[in-house]
């Protein structure tokens, strides 16, 4: 896509702005304040709907509808941008038109291209537009954040929020295989304690139901089941429910002692520790704490709203088109670190609870032997250490739900867990079961085993059976998980690799002989993007630690340049530069100009300068014509900007003069004049007469600006002089009568008196002779300007050593004077 | 008129989408009603952790 025209209508610091540019690259040159930026806004709104500025870390309470309008405009139907652009693949120009009052609908005509435009700008939402503060955000922040700066580029929240869910349900799931075969554990374990086999196998199960089955004069079984292991069996005459079975009762005791002895085998400090450090992180940041108990919010959120929400679906707060679901998916990305903290209580807090939960059933079953037996102070023993596990079991319950312990309470499994007196209890009440049923019969002791193998086949079987469920959904989670991040690994893993070689060759190009070696790993992680580069050949460092601000922000222009070659190539050719090369000196400015004029002419470039003389080195470098710079002045709330075009002046004028419209043309020379001489004076850092209101015009202009520009070429003489270059002096000097000529041919002197004057007296003038006036005033223009032979043309200006003039420069280097003495140099 | 629409373009989000389901598909062993549901998630935009839950939970061994 290339822009043709652009119109602005009470947008930001704008009130009504057209631009022509035919598909060509512009350059929008301003001090700050100026208005330039409000161009680069009302674009970001035309693509996206949205303004990059107005959201983001800093912006609560700012909004697109109140504070992208102009301040003075309240018919939002009335605050619009507007553009002709040209598609690819379509022969027609499309226009373009996006309002305020319905943000969320970009007009598009003919209406029939509406979807393909949509789909184009969806695509490329975000990459079309480089601050000054995204280079920070991709240079300086810590790869997380950097991850996250260059997915909203590459438009990658949407990858990410799968990833999350993904990992989620891994995890989950993982977690519910694990607790579901601790319970087949567990039912297999009862099992074994039951039947004394140590590995039951079907085959071995079998043998052990008929020796029963025999024992109580029944037919085997052919084959293994599960219910109705007594089946054709008489019970036998001296069996009770409430009977005592010495045998059975000591396989019960013994199972308490071995879930005892398993706790003792725990380093029950370690694994206390397991769930308080993580408790203790959790407690540490209130935030985190926060973000666990509003994820289930969060996530519902995401789920009810749609795209354009304007309403948020649980609150009912008013939000602007396309801002509620980036808000929700930060807020559930912040919860990531919440959750896995999370992860860790569950996942200790599950294994605590698979030692005392076998613990806990062990000993009811042999409390409810005490209790029969009538040992009763054995059973208060047992049930005082029941009581404590139950106390344990609240206080995981209770970590679990609110991952809070109460305040001064720290977990300590010992207090729980341990039982110093058990084996003697155990063996005293088992002692008691034997002198009360010393002669439990065989058939007796046969019947029960049934009863109990029959009891422990239920849970078995449910267990069972949950966990082939939860092991099938647990290999499904982790295949989809998988294949998701093999799949991103691979495409941004290539995207990163072509983007970093792209970003290399970019640096090198920039920064010429002092970095050509220079290298740099982009990569992805598991959740941010590690970026390092070489700092002259001493290894690889985050681009924040050894190098220069200056470094950074070409750093940051050239990751972004290599993103943005990579992802819309041919597909949106417009780019946008705001103010992005602050930090970065004149050298590195001449060279980017090279950068982007070799390797970026198929792209449209809008860029904003502060700087007047990266505009001219732009224009210098071919990047844009003179009908392409544009510099913004004399911004008022009422007005907007002013728009400074002297490079087009004498067409204008030319074109005035051809209709015989000597009224027209002697406006043009006096507007085109005030512009020119004011743009010198800021360059040459002129002196100009105080004047309340802060107007001058062309009387107070030219002869600050002629004052400047002799005072420069004064010092610049006294310089070649001090150094004994007769060259440069000669040259100079050359100069100053070349000045004083085109001074006297204007007669401009004669003028600048009286501006209304000879404002009058010019529209006096016949055409042919205010053309000779525009002759000679062209002439003065010239002497201003880089008049080398192949020279640049452009403006000359000064450059600056400790707030001091120490050069007189023009664009391409041809002028380069020196303004200090030989004495005073340092 | 034009004779050449443009084409929506393949964003890097589509294409590990692309990649994704081909492996799916390819070696993955999950079952094709399975791998049909998670592309209407993802063609629909509606891919959280609910929507995901219920495919597992329907789906076939792996």
């Amino acid at each position: 896509m290339k822009l043709l025209s652009l119109e602005i209508k009470q947008v930001r610091g704008i009130k009504d702005l057209s631009l022509g540019l035919d598909g060509k690259n512009i350059v929008i040159s301003g001090i700050n304040g100026s208005g330039k930026s409000g161009v680069v806004d009302a674009l970001d709104f035309l693509f996206t709907g949205q303004m990059g500025r107005l959201i983001g870390t800093g912006t609560q309470g700012i909004s697109l509808k109140k504070h992208g309008k102009h301040i003075d405009c309240d018919d939002l139907a009335q605050c619009l941008v507007s553009a002709t652009v040209m598609v690819k693949g379509i022969k027609e120009q499309l226009r373009l038109v996006r309002r305020f009052n319905d943000s969320s609908t970009l007009e598009v005509s003919p209406e029939q291209f509406t979807d393909q435009v949509n789909k184009l700008l969806h695509a490329i939402k975000g990459q079309h537009l480089l601050t000054r503060r995204d280079i920070l955000r991709f240079v300086a922040a810590d790869k997380n954040d950097r991850a996250q700066q260059i997915q909203n580029l590459l438009n990658l929240n949407e990858i990410e929020s799968t990833r999350t869910v993904l990992v989620k349900a891994k995890n989950v799931y993982e977690n519910i295989k694990q607790a579901a075969n601790r319970d087949l554990q567990e039912a297999a374990r009862q099992i074994v304690a039951t039947t004394e086999i140590p590995t039951p196998l079907p085959r071995t199960l079998l043998a052990f139901i008929n020796k029963n089955r025999a024992i109580l004069r029944g037919q085997p079984f052919l084959q293994l089941q599960y219910l109705d292991l007594k089946k054709d069996l008489s019970r036998p005459a001296d069996y009770s429910a409430n009977s005592l079975n010495p045998k059975l009762s000591a396989i019960d005791f013994a199972e308490v002692i071995k879930q005892a002895d398993r706790i003792v085998t725990e380093d029950l400090s370690v694994l206390s520790a397991s769930v308080n450090n993580p408790l203790t992180k959790i407690k540490s940041d209130p935030l985190i704490l926060k973000n666990l108990k509003t994820r289930r919010l969060v996530e519902l959120g995401l789920e009810l709203a749609d795209d354009d929400a304007l309403l948020c679906p649980l609150c009912d707060s008013h939000w602007t088109s396309g801002e509620l679901i980036p808000y929700l998916t930060s807020k559930q990305e912040k919860a990531e670190a919440a959750d896995i903290l999370a992860n860790e209580v569950n996942v200790a807090v599950d294994r605590i609870k698979a030692l005392a939960e076998p613990l806990k059933a062990a000993l009811a079953k042999a409390n409810s032997i005490a209790i029969k037996i009538e040992s009763f102070a054995e059973s208060k023993k047992l049930r005082t250490w029941l009581d404590r596990i139950e106390e344990l079991d609240d206080l995981l319950s209770m970590i679990t739900d609110t991952y809070t312990l109460p305040e001064g309470v720290e977990l300590s499994l010992a207090k729980y867990l341990e039982e110093a007196q058990l084996a003697v209890t155990l063996k005293s009440i088992q002692d008691k079961v034997v002198s009360a049923s010393p002669s439990a019969t065989a058939e007796g002791t046969a019947w029960e085993l049934l009863i109990r193998l029959e009891e422990n086949f239920i849970p078995y079987n449910r267990a069972k059976r949950r966990f082939q469920i939860a092991r099938k959904n647990s290999a499904f989670a982790t295949t989809i998980n998988d294949h998701f991040s093999q799949a991103r690994e691979m495409v941004l893993g290539d995207l990163y690799k072509v983007v970093g070689e792209t970003f290399v060759t970019l640096y090198r190009e920039l920064h010429g002989d002092h970095e050509d070696r220079f290298g740099a790993n982009l990569e992805p992680t598991l959740a941010g993007i590690k970026f390092d580069v070489d700092f002259h050949g001493r290894g690889q460092f985050p681009p924040l630690a050894l190098h220069s601000e200056g470094h950074q922000d070409s750093m940051g222009v050239c990751l972004f340049l290599a993103l943005s070659d990579r992802l819309n190539k041919g597909v949106f050719d417009l780019v946008m530069l705001d103010d992005v090369v602050m930090s970065v000196d004149v050298e590195h400015r001449q060279k980017l100009c090279e950068v982007l004029r070799d390797n970026f002419g198929d792209r449209q470039f809008i860029i904003t300068t502060h700087d007047k003389v990266w505009a001219e080195m732009l224009r210098t470098a071919t990047i844009v014509n003179r009908k392409g710079l544009k510099e913004f002045f004399n911004w008022s709330i009422d007005a907007g900007p002013n728009i400074f075009e002297s490079q087009d002046i004498w067409s204008r004028i030319d074109e005035y003069l051809q209709k015989g419209d000597v009224s027209g043309a002697s406006g043009q020379l006096r507007r085109g004049g005030e512009e020119f001489f004011h743009s010198v004076c800021e360059r040459l850092d002129c002196t100009i007469k105080f004047r309340s209101g802060g107007r001058w015009d062309f009387g107070h202009y030219y002869p600050a600006a002629l004052s400047g520009l002799k005072d420069a070429l004064k010092k610049a003489r006294a310089s070649a002089t001090s150094w004994e270059n007769e060259v440069r002096k000669q040259e100079i000097e050359q100069f100053e009568q070349l000045l004083n000529e085109a001074v006297q041919n204007s007669d401009v002197e004669r003028w600048v008196i009286n501006p209304t004057v000879h404002f009058t007296e010019w529209m006096n003038l016949q055409p042919r002779e205010l053309g000779k006036v525009v002759e000679s005033y062209q002439q003065l223009f010239s002497i201003f300007s880089c008049r080398a032979e192949n020279g640049c043309g452009s403006p000359l200006y000064l450059t600056f050593a400790n707030m001091k003039p120490d050069s007189l420069r023009c664009a391409c280097n041809a002028i380069n004077w020196s303004l200090i003495k030989k004495d005073d140099a340092g | 008129m034009s004779d050449n629409l443009p084409s929506e373009p393949s964003s890097v989000v589509d294409q590990i989408f692309e990649v994704f389901f081909e492996n799916l598909e390819t070696d993955s062993g999950i079952d094709k009603d399975s791998i049909a549901k998670l592309r209407k998630l993802v063609n629909s935009r509606t891919i959280d952790y609910p929507s995901i839950a219920k495919v597992i939970e329907e789906s076939k061994d792996v």
